[in-house]
This record gives structure tokens, sequence and C-alpha cells, in this order.
């Protein structure tokens, strides 16, 4: 009996030293899922932070559909045609609700979101990969956050009051329901962190894709340019302007090759354009829309100002839009040739480039400064180059802020019709001088509507709140946080 | 605790595949127990008892959490939502009070069963979220707060779908040779949603329609005991989640009855074997229940904050009788 009870007690001593040695419980219950990622394991190197920064540059390139149609679905330079969705003819029409799709705002935090990412982990990387330096680590954040603003500044001009994010979306703790930060607060935070990337941003790349598709100091410039143009800081934006003049880079394309500026694109004038490449599989979205779905026709004021026949526009005009035997479609994004008629080949159609900046632009916002500072003489002065590369006689104009700005309005319509800029040319000066020109904004959005629908719309554009579109309905219900813009709050 | 939760767009993402937020909690007890009545050499009989006792009820939500989950308050559907004190397995809808019998019985009424009145002093009309002015022949739901509109905020709590006491009983004799044993089974205290029924007396789609239909509102004036609303094609309101299709379900099963007739082992070994048995088995014979849809025992799912209990109609286990031998050689 005794020898049993020694041997008992022998087992269990043993099992007991078992169990402790074998260390915690809680080790069984750390399980990392087989079939993911998980982010310790993923910022290890210089390429990873590459792969997610190009992550921001795709999920741009997606957006092209919506990029063109925040700029022009609400302006005068479109009507609809027989397949325009649903949610498309509704804000076309005015009756913009909180349910509908272009509300959603998803597309632009998505990129946001990438950016924070990279803008968070790069110095991470930059300990624990030998390879990486910090000349590149600065690169990568600097795109990063111009990729950052210029999401926030299309966000911005769209809803005017937006949730300001800048940290990434990374665990469960973080913040999901940010309230709204103003659109002022927003611009100038957008503003000085460009200005502080602006030198650390490569000049030039390897690729011509690489060079006019990622980010460069050109374009930090333009972007610049663009926001200080939109807060109406005149000086500001020549410097940047100046700066974008100066590096000698960006040309005028010769009349013979404007159409060329959009197929195959990435011309010495392109500033900043998202990249397609249909024979890579990387088609965009708008060929479809602008051509073969039957989505847009130009406008009545889109034929008056671009079609040949009428505007004597014949490099712009053949440029922008299609004969009558095509149905007077936009033209930039389907047409093989700037003649109205002939269509690309299918293994091309959807490799047009869609430009964000390109040197015309530059021009123009000069212009624009130039002459609500009162140097009439040489605002006119680059109006007239981008006459005469357009094969236009030249213009002059008496010296007024007013009349240059509807001046250099109609020109930016004849130059850049349908690369989504309209709509916010339009805001601009509606809200430029505190509203001063308000009632200039809705007579020329009003002559674009059918009559029956004149006075609703002059009625509902009298709000300026009504200019920006609505918070989704989605969003304010998972975000109690968020409140929707008091002219959509009923 | 929740899958798929949405997040605010702006985080850069739609929803978080799982995510572990707020507390919920289980309280309860289980009893059981086995008495021997009579043991002797011949005749053994005993009795045995279990019954269980769960709540559960959400203690915490997560912050910013946004308790109202697929609101819709569509035909055919019950608001999805969760609220604090209230269990997993909670359902909610409006309370259904039958049909009016006439368009002028279709009027709002104010806390006292007043009828309210618009400024120009006629009867304001009941209507529906959507602006649908309610007419005679179209169900009647409970107005919560008295303002003349049904809508999501005249949803309230129906009924739970958990349990309130489950439990066995059964016993077990032997008589010589012989033995029995027998085994109930039983659920008291929850509720389920006849999903059938929500399907089959609508009469406001293609689907075909149950018997009941046939008592249903047909002319003004029309005011017959539990008829039916009129039959409207794609009617607005009138077959939304309500309580009209909450039926108890507590039920009382006997799920098990076997006879067993041992052989005697000397005739046994006459046939060359050790041991031969034979009975019969019967499973799941007879069921007491008011419920009046096909099987109450429906399945509970507990990994959906927002489950609660319906019955659609699957196919329930079968009852099986069996005969069996047991041999040993």
């Amino acid at each position: 009996m005794p020898t049993q009870r020694f041997n008992n007690f022998k087992l269990y001593t043993v099992l007991t030293g078992i169990l402790l040695f074998t260390g915690s419980c809680s080790e069984y219950f750390n399980l990392t899922p087989p079939d993911g990622l998980v982010l310790d394991e993923y910022w290890k190197t210089k390429e990873d932070v590459e792969a997610t920064l190009m992550g921001a540059y795709q999920q741009f390139a997606k957006m092209d559909e919506n990029l063109f149609l925040y700029g022009e679905i609400r302006a005068d330079l479109i009507i609809q045609d027989n397949n325009t969705p649903a949610d498309q003819r509704n804000i076309i029409s005015g009756n913009i609700f909180a349910t509908n799709s272009l509300c959603y705002w998803g597309d632009f935090y998505k990129i946001i979101n990438h950016c924070n990412n990279v803008v968070k982990y790069a110095p991470e990387v930059l300990k624990i990969d030998k390879t990486f330096t910090e000349f590149k680590m600065e690169a990568f954040m600097s795109e990063a956050i111009f990729l950052r603003s210029l999401a926030y500044f299309y966000l911005v001009r769209i809803f005017k009051d937006v949730p300001y994010v800048l940290e990434p979306s990374d665990n469960d703790n973080v913040n999901f329901f940010p309230p709204k930060t103003s659109g002022k607060e927003i611009l100038s935070n957008i503003k000085s962190d460009l200005k502080e990337v602006r030198l650390k941003i490569p000049t030039t790349y390897n690729t011509i894709e690489e060079i006019k598709g990622r980010a460069t100091q050109a374009a930090v410039d333009a972007l610049l340019a663009d926001i200080c143009l939109w807060n109406f800081e005149y000086d500001e934006c020549l410097t940047y302007a100046n700066n974008v003049l100066n590096t000698n880079s960006y040309f005028l394309q010769p009349s013979s090759k404007w159409f060329e500026l959009f197929f195959p694109g990435n011309s010495l004038e392109g500033i900043f354009e998202l990249q397609f490449d249909s024979q890579n599989g990387q088609s965009n979205s708008l060929y479809q829309n602008t051509y073969v779905l039957n989505y847009y026709e130009a406008s009545t004021y889109a034929m008056d100002i671009l079609f040949p026949l009428l505007s004597q526009e014949i490099i712009r005009g053949r440029g922008s839009i299609s004969s009558e035997s095509k149905g007077y479609k936009i033209w930039k994004y389907c047409g093989g040739a700037p003649d109205q008629n002939t269509v690309r080949p299918g293994s091309i159609s959807g490799s047009c480039n869609f430009i964000i900046y390109r040197y015309a632009d530059i021009l123009l916002i000069k212009a624009e400064s130039l002459s609500q500072l009162g140097r009439y003489d040489e605002a006119l002065t680059l109006i007239n180059e981008i006459r005469r590369r357009a094969l236009m006689e030249e213009v002059n104009s008496q010296n007024t802020p007013e009349s240059f700005e509807d001046l250099i309005l109609i020109e930016r319509a004849k130059e850049f019709a349908f690369e989504g800029k309209r709509w916010f040319d339009l805001l601009r000066m509606g809200r430029r001088n505190n509203f001063a020109r308000k009632k200039k904004l809705i007579e020329i959005i009003v002559q674009n509507v059918p009559s029956t629908q004149k006075l609703v719309i002059a009625s509902k554009l009298t709000d300026p709140d009504g200019w920006y579109l609505p918070v989704s309905s989605s969003e304010l219900e998972s975000n109690p946080n968020l409140v929707q813009n008091p002219f959509y709050a009923n | 605790m929740w899958k798929n939760y949405s997040i605010p767009e702006s985080s850069g993402f739609d929803q978080l595949k799982f995510f572990n937020g707020g507390k919920l909690e289980n309280k309860g007890w289980e009893a059981s127990f086995r008495y021997v009545i009579v043991q002797k050499s011949n005749l053994m009989f005993s009795v045995s008892f279990n019954l269980s006792h769960n709540l559960n009820s959400f203690l915490e939500f997560p912050d910013n959490f946004n308790n109202i989950v697929g609101s819709t308050i569509a035909n055919g559907e019950y608001p999805r939502m969760a609220q604090l004190g209230q269990p997993i397995g909670s359902f909610y809808g409006f309370n259904y009070l039958g049909v009016y019998p006439t368009n002028s019985d279709a009027v709002a009424h104010d806390a006292e069963g007043n009828v309210k009145m618009d400024s120009n002093g006629n009867p304001i009309r009941m209507t529906f979220s959507n602006g649908y002015k309610f007419q005679g022949g179209d169900a009647r739901y409970a107005d919560i707060n008295y303002d003349g509109v049904i809508d999501i905020n005249d949803v309230v709590y129906l009924g739970d779908s958990n349990p309130l006491y489950t439990g066995g009983m059964g016993f077990n004799t032997s008589w010589k040779k012989f033995s029995l044993s027998c085994q109930f089974l039983f659920r008291n205290g929850f509720d389920i949603v006849n999903e059938i029924a929500l399907k089959t007396e609508g009469i406001l789609d293609k689907n075909n329609q149950g018997k009941a239909v046939l008592r249903r509102w047909r002319k003004e004036g029309d005011n017959e005991p539990n008829m039916l609303p009129r039959a409207y094609m794609d009617s607005p309101a009138n077959n939304l989640g309500s309580d009209r299709y909450v039926e108890a379900g507590d039920f009382l099963r006997l799920n098990n009855l076997s006879l067993e007739y041992s052989i005697d082992k000397e005739l046994a070994q006459r046939f060359g074997l050790d041991m031969f048995e034979i009975g019969i088995n019967l499973r799941k014979i007879w069921t007491l229940t008011n419920y009046s849809g096909q099987d109450p025992e429906i399945s509970q799912s507990i990994d959906d904050p927002y489950w609660f209990g319906t019955d659609n109609g699957i196919t329930p286990t079968p009852a099986v009788y069996s005969f069996y031998v047991n041999v040993m050689f």
C-alpha cells in the first residue's frame, strides 16, 4: 500500500510539473488567422510601403467616372441621354436626396486611409529595412500627403464640411466616429502639409507614366495654386503658378497635337494624369459611359461654344464633341481622331488618361488671379496664349474684374470641357466676394435645364448650402456625430 | 459579438468583419435529479427530471452603437434591433389591432382616444411612413406615439425567442425480462414568428396563399372577428412585421419511448447466441402545443446578435418508429 501511494504521489508531481512548465493558457488562445496577413507581418520592406502607396493611386484611378461627374453633372455642359442612371438623372433635375449614390464618399476615404497608413508606417519600415533610405521614405510620404490632400480638396469642394481623418484605421480602438471639420480648416491644413512636402517630393521619375501619373513637385504646386485660387488668395496663387511655369518642363502642345493630350496622354502639357492602358487591363470607365452606354450628350450651351460649325472652334471643338451622326457625344474620351467621327479601336478604347492638371490650367489659374488683382494686361496675354494655341482669334475685354471673370469662365469651359472642372469653376465664381455674383451662377445653370424646372432649380440654388451635396443617409446612420448639411436637413 | 459591423465610410472601410464590443450577460441555473422509487429483484422503477433556466441580456453596447440595423419596416420584414436589457432573440415590430372596417375608421387618434382634426375640422387620416393613407380593409396598427403616422417610431418589443425553462423528464422501468423507458422534452416561455403564415397570408404578392385568406375583408362595412386585411397587390403596409404572426411556442414532446424484451439466456443459447434482445423504439411521436405551425422546436442561433426565432417551415426531424434486435455471439 505505501508503495502504491508513493507511486501515485510521484505521478501527480510529474503531471503538475508538466502542466506548470507548458506555460500559460492564454498562449493557446492567441491564434493568428492562417488565411490572412496580420498588421505586424506586413510593414517590413520599402516595397510594402510603395505597394500601399500604389493602392492609393489605383483607388484614385477607379474614381475617374466619379471625378468626371462631380465636376460636370450639376453644370451646364452636359445633359442626360437615354440611359442615364436614375441617381444621375435625379441630380441633373435638382432632386438631390441623401440616398443618392453620388453622396457616397467612401471611395475618397479609402484613398485617405491608404495614405494615412503610408504616413504612419513608413518610418517604422525605415527602422527595419536597411535598404530603405530616409530620402526615399520622405518621397513616399510626400506622395501620400499629396494624394490625401487632393482627395480632401475634392471632398471640400463637393461636400463643404467633412470629417478630417489623419489616422489610419488599423485597429478596433480607432475613433471611427469623427465629427465634421469645417472645409476652411481642412484646406488650411492641407495647404501647410503641401508646402512642407513640396521640396521632399521627387521632381521626376524613370518612366513617362510615372512622371505624369505620380506626384511631382509641379503637381504639388498645381494643387497649391488651385487651392489658393479656391480660397481667393491671389498673390499666393501666383507664387505657385509661377513655380510651375519656371520649371520649364511643361508647354502648351501645338494645336495639331491637342487631341493627343487625352489619348495617349502623358504629353508635355500634362502635369498630373490618372493613367489608363487597356492593353494592360487597366481601362477607364469614361469610354463606356460617354460613348457606348448613352449616358450623356453635349448640352446646347456646349454646342454653342464648342461645336465647330457654330463656334469656329476647330481644334477644341473637333476634339470635344462628336458629330451629329455619332450623337453629339463627349468626344475626349472615346475619339480616335479630332474629326468627331473616328472612334478608337476596341483594344485601346479605354486607354485615354483622365487629366487632373495640365499646363493650360495653370495658365488660366494665373490669369484669373492676375485679373482679380487688377493686372489686366498680363491676364489678357495668357488668355490669348491659350486662344492662339486653339487657333482662335485674340480677344479683348473691359478692364474690370467681372468682365475678365466672364471671359475666363468661357475660356475655361471651352478648354476644359468635360474634364471635371466646370462645376467647380462655377462655384468659385458664385462664392467670390461673398456670393456677389450668385445670381449669375443661377442664371447659367438655369439656362441648361428644361423650362418646367427652371423656377424650382433657381429657388433651390439661392441657398449656397444647396451647392454642395448632402452627406449620404447611410453615413449619417452609422456615425451619430455627423450632422447633415442644413440645406438637406428635413 | 458582432459580425460585419457597419462603420462609417470615413474610416476607409465599410464594415468590420468581426467586432467585439459591448457586453452580453447570461445568467441561469440547471437542476436535475433522479430517484429510484422501487428497486427489487424483479422490478425497478426510477424517474428523472431536469430543468434549466437561462436569461441573457445586453448589458452594454459599444460606443456610438446604432441599435437599429436593417430598420426596414417593409411588408414581410421585422426590423432587426437590439435594446439594452433585452436578450438576443427578442423581436420587435408593430402591434396589430385588426382591420379597419371602413374608410372613416382609418383616422388618427390622440392619447385620450379622441379623433385628431386638422385645421379645417376634418379628421386626419392615418398614414404610413411613405405617405400612403390607410383605407377600409387595411391592417390597423397601434400608433404608439399618436402622431398619425405608422413608422419606425411605432415599433415595440414583441417577444422573446428564448425559452424561460427548458427541460426533460422521464422514467425507466424494468420488470422481469421487459424494460420500458420513456423521455419527454419541454420548452416553455418563448415566442415564435410564424414565418409561413407571414408568407402565405399577406394577400399582397404572387405567393400561394393559405386557407385563412378566405375570411378576409371584402367590402366596406365588413367586420367579422379575426378577418384578414383586404387583398391588395403590392399593398404598402398590410403585412408588416407585427404581433399578428407571433405565437407562443411552448411545447411538451414525447421524444423517446422504447420497450425491450430480453430473451432467456438458456433459450438464447439454444440458438447459439450469448444474448438476444428485441425491442421497439419510438421517437418524437407526440407533441402537445398551441403553436399553429409545423414544429415549434426551432433551431436557435446565437452567433447573430439580431437573430430572432422564426419558423421558416424547414423540414423538421421526423417521427421514427423502429424495431430492433440485439444479438451477441
